[in-house]
């Protein structure tokens, strides 16, 4: 009977051991024994496919013939121990045996002989070269982040939703005279600039938020509170969280201070040459004693008509002219517009105490003005130049002869 | 109102209007002047305008019935001193004051004044 109670314990503990190994040879982690040399004396598969070995030959093996020499330092130090009782949890780089490289997070638990000497170790190895991995990927990702942010001259800034700095460029820090990005962090545009261009930047940075439409490259005036005026093209875009709220904006402005100084210096010496050339293509012409002429080249638009209009004028007060002849026979083309202008002149002239008198109405343009029904207004009209300046001389013929 | 400064010389009545006048005020001077020319001495008016640098419709249409007016009375008439501004600006309203002799400076406004004298009593 005892015998067979016996029997059934051995079953029994038979059963259980059977147990533990399969559940050690099941486990997901890397479970291994290792002697006081670090000789790998057991381990199960997952530890084997760590190590990157077929399984069942990690057995022999040493594990420092894994390691780097700065992992090995590490293992060395914590694995064997003298100290009973000393779990220990560290990280080591293995140089598997497929060539692979791999983060192991490893627990030593220490065991000891009768006379109290380290005897090796149970170690569990967890896999987290992912984790190691993707950390390395965040520290690459934000050494590039950080190259972008202290060396790119144009200024790039993040905002929270109430527009207050919360990463920015070195290159801004620099352009509000601060030492440090620090400086910055939780100040907002009306720290910097005056309300002249805080007020719209901010608005614009709301707009964005709330309707989740960037602007680009819109040209910004920049007002600093010194009186500096700085001139940037802005690109902002809203800026989300993992649920898709809107959490602030990201933006990036480049100075074209000196390009835009340059434009408005570029657009002023165009408005000097055009106007020169108006001045060149209206020329007054002082004929004789008293008589002013007016050739008029070319078109005549509306712009052209008024000089012309103004610059005859003031030149007949200057001059105290008494006649002005103004040739058209160099015109292109005469519509009612033209004519209208040209008829307005001519009262204008006669208003101010002067004789207008029109030339080179030729056959073509006389038709043109007889079509389109316009009246002259009793204005003084001649064939050519000619016939209007032997007009004015024998007036003035008849003028002296009178006196 | 200021006062309408008015001159005789000889049979001509000279008025330099030294400021811009609006409503009543330009009314009253035109009155004043039709008041002052009404009188058998009188053969022209000289109305100065080159202290005006600007000229509104409604003194333009003014300027034209004093004419007309004056015209009425057998009187002749001249407006002296037109800015080339006002003159534009008098074109853009459409007066363009047509039957209305005119001259830059009164020298010469005097001197068409007694042409149109001698013509007209010839």
């Amino acid at each position: 009977m005892a015998e067979k109670n016996n029997i059934k314990e051995i079953e029994k503990l038979r059963r259980e051991n059977e147990e533990y190994k399969k559940l050690i040879e099941e486990m997901s982690e890397g479970f291994a024994y290792l002697e006081e040399d670090l000789t790998f004396s057991f381990s199960n598969p997952a530890c084997d496919s760590v190590f990157g070995v077929t399984e069942g030959k990690l057995m022999g093996r040493k594990l420092t013939d894994f390691l780097s020499p700065e992992s090995l330092k590490e293992a060395k130090k914590n694995i064997i121990t003298k100290e009973k009782g000393k779990k220990s949890v560290f990280e080591i780089e293995v140089n598997a045996g497929d060539g692979e490289r791999r983060y192991l997070l490893t627990r030593s638990n220490p065991r000891f002989d009768d006379k109290g000497r380290f005897a090796g170790s149970f170690v569990f190895f967890y896999n987290i070269t992912k984790r190691v991995k993707l950390e390395e990927e965040l520290i690459f990702e934000r050494g590039l982040l950080n190259s972008l942010l202290n060396t790119i001259p144009d200024h790039i800034y993040f905002k929270d939703e109430k527009s207050r700095f919360i990463k920015v460029s070195k290159s801004l820090a620099d352009w509000f005279n601060v030492k440090s990005v620090d400086g910055l962090m939780g100040k907002t545009d009306f720290d910097f600039f005056t309300e002249e261009h805080a007020r719209p930047a901010f608005e614009d940075e709301q707009k964005i938020m709330k309707t989740g439409n960037a602007i680009e490259g819109k040209v910004e005036k920049e007002t600093h509170p010194d009186g500096r005026v700085t001139w940037v093209s802005t690109t902002k875009v809203p800026r989300y969280d993992k649920k898709g709220n809107v959490i602030g904006i990201t933006g990036i402005s480049r100075d074209i201070t000196e390009k835009k100084l340059w434009e408005e210096e570029r657009e002023k010496k165009l408005e000097a040459q055009r106007e020169e050339l108006i001045e060149l293509s209206t020329p007054v012409i002082d004929v004789w004693e008293g008589v002013l002429t007016v050739p008029i080249l070319g078109s005549l638009d509306s712009e052209r008509a008024s000089r012309i209009s103004e610059s005859l004028l003031t030149q007949i007060v200057e001059e105290r002219a008494d006649v002005a002849i103004i040739d058209i026979s160099g015109i292109s083309a005469v519509d009612s517009a033209v004519a209208d202008r040209l008829i307005r002149t001519a009262k204008a002239v006669r208003l101010v105490g002067a004789m207008a008198i029109l030339t080179g109405v030729g056959v073509e343009i006389a038709q043109t003005i007889a079509d389109l029904g316009i009246d002259m207004g009793g204005l003084k009209t001649m064939a050519t130049l000619k016939d209007g300046l032997r007009y004015v001389i024998s007036r003035n013929n008849v003028k002296e002869k009178e006196d | 109102m200021a006062r309408l400064t008015r001159m005789h010389l000889g049979d001509i009545l000279v008025v330099p209007i030294q400021e811009e006048l609006h409503d009543t005020a330009a009314e009253e001077a035109g009155e004043k002047i039709i008041r002052e020319a009404d009188n058998s001495k009188i053969k022209g008016v000289a109305i100065d305008i080159s202290a005006l640098d600007i000229v509104d419709s409604f003194l333009g249409r003014l300027l034209q019935k004093i004419a007309w007016g004056l015209k009425a009375m057998g009187k002749e008439v001249i407006l002296v001193g037109i800015q080339p501004e006002v003159a534009v600006a008098l074109v853009e309203l459409g007066l363009y004051l047509e039957e209305i002799n005119t001259a830059f400076e009164l020298d010469s406004a005097l001197e068409k004044l007694r042409e149109m004298i001698k013509k007209g009593s010839r």
